[in-house]
């Protein structure tokens, strides 16, 4: 574009300029001829005067020497006729056509010639007039020349644009194409924290570092949010605990009815805002790096089977399979977090699918790792949600508005399994279910002994 | 303007005539001619003691047809801004002092009585005869190549006192030095 525009404007210049030359030689040579006219003029007028052709025709012969590019001259006298001419020798004689106002000096230009007719006076008493026809001999050479000029300084200019466009490049551009991928790496991993390098004093490094400085006040905000809401849920879950607990007492006496119902609902209710709540500490716990895991050596298979064993008698309508492929794998692991994954998995499972659909939960034992999945058959995830559904607060844009949730669930499960090295993931496809799954690596040292009794 | 319309049609007339042999046969014209040449002369010659004098006068020795259209050019025309003057004189002794003296193809007389009594007052003296010119007038008119010409004699002039421009020699004929 820059080496466009230059042609473009370099182009424009030079013609402009070839065309103000081509028009100052012709000026140039008119004004010229006209004095040579003017000399030839009053050169001639004695010859006029006594008659004198023969010398009148010598004149004109030194233009030979005077002017090489005259070609025709014809000298006429008062009554207009010729007195005298003269060809340039090696050229055709022409006849110059005297009808020119031959009172006025006249110039006009006709195909590759001059023609210039100048009145010769004495005393204002008319005598004559002097033709010349001027060849432009020089007019090709000088346009052959300018155009030259102009190719050689186009070439250069263009030279000169492109190597700047180059140098551009290198301290606009690029910086600007850098920064830009740094941007979307900080919106893609959700690092605010990183810092757009700051090179120089320039416009650029001022962009970065305002860019540096938007991004501070954004990890500020999200600290204070993340701070605010382990705050608040922390001082929720104080009261909320003791309603929970009264809520209990209240239900195990005997109550009549309506008001054993009203108990059930309330503690329903409570029940889900206090793991709301414990989900919102988890979150905070996790941005705030206080999420401590309880690591012990732990039989996977058995806690899967618990789990599914609570949540088969939680939903007694569901048929919940469980098919285990893998024997005694230990892994290290923190009991209750895993319970919590494998819980949350079910219950969306269970949330996400229709009552007369079946949830399998497999488990089985890969080289080094231990991979656990429930399937459903429900409504399933498109494949472009799949990466937003473990990030915080999201919730799946055509999800079922009736299913509540904070859309957490999912972020803290990927923040447990990362915390054990583990992976976590989805296959997913709209109206085909959904497979959520972790994949956990087994004990080496357990590994070791199950080769060893293998 | 007439004037100039007049002095354009004259010497258009002039130089037509001039350069046509058949009309050149004409004498009338041939004189027309040398009228001019005499008026023209004037510009290329330097006189010694023409400052003194308000009128430009010319002087014919002898009967001559130029009389009609010198006197023609003396109405309209002047001579470094001087008016002309033309008279025609029939002898030497009559002529009164003047600038320029056309003697006629028809004054048949030694011009020896004019050279001596006008060579020290600086007076141009034209003939149309060979025999004049040898006998000392400075120009003579000829007919050559059926053109009108004119030659000059330096060493008579410059005894006289005139100067005569290099610009008029070079269309003279012959120069005597």
């Amino acid at each position: 574009m820059q080496v466009f525009t230059s042609v473009l404007v370099l182009g424009l210049c030079f013609t402009a300029f070839v065309i103000t030359d081509i028009r100052g030689y012709k000026e140039r040579k008119v004004n010229s001829t006209i004095s040579i006219a003017r000399v030839i003029g009053s050169n001639s007028i004695s010859a006029i005067q006594f008659l004198d052709n023969v010398t009148a025709k010598e004149i004109l012969k030194n233009l030979q020497n005077v002017e090489p590019d005259v070609i025709n001259a014809t000298l006429t006298d008062a009554s207009r006729k010729t007195f005298a001419n003269y060809t340039k020798p090696g050229f055709k004689p022409q006849r110059i056509d005297t009808s020119l106002n031959a009172l006025q000096n006249q110039s006009e230009f006709s195909g590759n010639y001059l023609l210039v007719s100048e009145p010769i006076t004495d005393k204002g008493e008319y005598l004559g007039t002097i033709f010349l026809q001027v060849e432009f001999t020089e007019l090709e050479q000088i346009i052959n020349q300018k155009l030259q000029i102009t190719a050689i300084l186009v070439l250069i200019g263009v030279g000169l644009a492109f190597l700047i466009a180059v140098i551009n490049q290198r301290h606009i551009s690029n910086p600007i194409l850098s920064l830009v991928n740094i941007m979307k790496e900080i919106r893609e991993s959700h690092e605010y924290q990183k810092q757009v390098e700051v090179k120089g004093k320039d416009e650029i490094s001022t962009l970065s570092i305002e860019f540096n400085n938007l991004m501070q006040e954004v990890v500020r905000s999200h600290q204070k949010k993340d701070e605010f809401i382990g705050i608040a849920s922390h001082e929720l879950k104080t009261p909320l605990t003791s309603v929970k607990l009264y809520l209990e007492s209240l239900s195990k006496m005997n109550h009549q009815q309506p008001t054993q119902l009203f108990i059930m609902k309330a503690r329903e209710g409570v029940n889900k805002l206090h793991s709301l709540i414990l989900d919102l500490l988890d979150v905070s716990k996790i941005q705030s790096g206080q999420l401590q895991l309880n690591l012990k050596e732990l039989e996977l298979e058995n806690l899967v089977r618990e789990c599914v064993q609570e949540a088969q008698m939680n939903n007694p309508r569901r048929l919940i399979s469980l098919e285990i492929e893998a024997g005694e794998t230990i892994v290290m692991a923190d009991k209750d977090r895993l319970e919590q994954v494998i819980i949350n998995f079910l219950s969306n499972a269970v949330k996400y699918s229709p009552e007369d659909k079946n949830i399998v939960v497999k488990a089985f034992q890969s080289k080094s790792s231990i991979n656990v999945s429930i399937t459903d058959f429900g409504i399933g995830i498109a494949p472009s949600e799949h990466a937003k559904i473990f990030e915080r607060f999201y919730r799946a844009t055509d999800s079922n508005s009736v299913i509540s949730g904070f859309g957490l669930g999912l972020y803290i499960c990927q923040q447990i399994i990362k915390r054990h090295h583990g992976t976590i993931g989805v296959e997913s496809n709209i109206n085909q279910g959904s497979t959520f799954y972790f994949e956990i690596p087994i004990l080496k040292s357990h590994l070791k002994t199950m080769i060893l009794a293998n | 303007m007439i004037k100039k319309l007049a002095l354009y049609i004259i010497t258009g007339i002039l130089v037509t005539v001039s350069s046509s042999f058949e009309m050149y046969q004409t004498s009338e014209k041939e004189y027309l001619l040398k009228a001019a040449f005499l008026y023209r002369f004037a510009d290329y010659i330097d006189w010694k003691s023409e400052e003194s004098e308000e009128v430009f006068n010319i002087a014919i020795l002898g009967e001559s047809i130029i009389l009609n259209p010198l006197m023609q050019i003396s109405n309209d025309k002047r001579i470094r801004n001087k008016k002309i003057r033309v008279k025609q004189y029939s002898n030497i002794d009559d002529i009164e002092p003047c600038q320029m003296i056309f003697v006629s193809m028809s004054y048949k007389h030694p011009l020896e009585p004019l050279i001596t009594k006008f060579s020290p007052q600086s007076t141009l003296i034209v003939s149309e005869r060979i025999e004049d010119f040898n006998q000392g007038s400075h120009i003579n008119f000829l007919i050559s190549e059926n053109k009108l010409k004119f030659e000059v004699n330096l060493k008579t002039a410059s005894d006289s006192g005139l100067k005569i421009s290099s610009q008029l020699l070079q269309h003279a004929m012959v120069v005597k030095q």
